[in-house]
């Protein structure tokens, strides 16, 4: 089966640092809360180096399963005839001129990123 | 196709202290042995006056005027992170502090004040792991297992997360995860303990087993 690759996306213009990233889901480690309104996905570095990267997703007070559940069936989304490309959350409203929009905005309850990566 | 598995700690949905004058401080139970040691984790915290002679009060509060009034405490102030602590909240004194005291937030508890705090979601409460990071399950001690996860911060230690349960169960626990790992009843996300609100949801293989405890232990703190 072709693994799905997990797209996040701040509020920004996809054009600078850390603006956004995408993981194969087979990179993916776990998520933890870290606060009422914040949860932690955690993903293998990219680079082999120690301490792995993250995007902590602000989200909806309190709904940390609800975010959960609906990562777990879009990391599993098992779509034929696609390109296994999945949008976990895509915050952009500014896009380039030149780049086109993302058909999909992914998880409703989160409503802003953060991505550290090492 | 992957199984995500979701837990979540053991936290009453309230908690309700009566107070003793001069003691400001009171211990959260029904935890299932994992302590609270984050403010993220109190949502409110509100005092219920037993008179209305208490006039030792922060100014940032409505004067007591009436027996059964509710102040809630703001925070942080009247608490903060470090007035929690091993499951032992503090609650700032109005005065009487030697100098530690916020005249501002403070509360000098009496006795018979009922002390309500409202728990949620707040720092490593709960917490999701792929079946691919599971690492290995070990019997940890008498009526306790604990399953090994790769960690999510790759600091070359695990993460673990330790289940209590009744005594000689280890090998049922073993079973029940791998039921639900395997199992073909479960796609996605699978609850495996959440014990939020007082309440205990299980995966139903772990049904009858005694659960009552769940600890998280992740490699490094957030």
């Amino acid at each position: 089966m072709a693994e799905n690759y997990l797209f996040f996306a701040k509020n920004e213009n996809n054009d600078a640092d850390k603006d956004a990233i995408m993981f194969p889901r087979s990179a993916f480690l776990g998520a933890v809360s870290t606060a009422a309104t914040t949860l932690e996905f955690f993903f293998k570095d990219r680079e082999g180096a120690a301490g792995n990267d993250d995007v902590s997703c602000t989200i909806t007070s309190g709904a940390h399963k609800t975010v959960c559940g609906e990562f777990a069936s879009l990391a599993n989304g098992n779509r034929n005839n696609t390109n296994n490309f999945t949008v976990i959350k895509d915050l952009n409203d500014d896009l380039p001129s030149n780049e086109g929009a993302i058909s999909a905005s992914g998880i409703s309850d989160i409503s802003a990123i953060a991505i550290t990566t090492s | 196709m992957e199984t995500y598995l979701y837990f979540r700690k053991f936290r009453p949905a309230t908690f309700t202290h009566t107070a003793t004058a001069g003691t400001q401080n009171f211990t959260i139970t029904g935890l299932g042995t994992d302590d609270i040691d984050s403010v993220t984790e109190i949502a409110s915290v509100t005092v219920t006056a037993l008179d209305a002679a208490n006039s030792n009060i922060g100014s940032a509060y409505t004067a007591i005027s009436v027996a059964g009034q509710v102040t809630s405490l703001t925070m942080p102030g009247a608490i903060d992170n470090t007035a929690v602590n091993n499951s032992v909240v503090t609650i700032a004194l109005m005065n009487g502090g030697g100098g530690t005291e916020d005249t501002a937030n403070g509360y000098n508890l009496e006795t018979g004040d009922i002390v309500t705090v409202t728990l949620q979601q707040g720092l490593e409460t709960s917490f999701m792991y792929p079946a691919s990071s599971l690492m290995g399950i070990e019997a940890t001690a008498t009526g306790q297992t604990t399953l090994k996860f790769k960690s999510l911060k790759n600091d070359a230690t695990i993460d673990s997360v330790a289940i209590n349960h009744d005594d000689a169960k280890y090998q049922e626990i073993v079973s029940g995860i791998n039921a639900v790992i395997n199992g073909n009843n479960h796609g996605g996300i699978v609850t495996v303990i959440d014990g939020s609100d007082s309440g205990l949801v299980l995966a139903k293989e772990l049904n009858g087993l005694g659960v009552d405890g769940l600890v998280y232990a992740p490699e490094s703190g957030y």
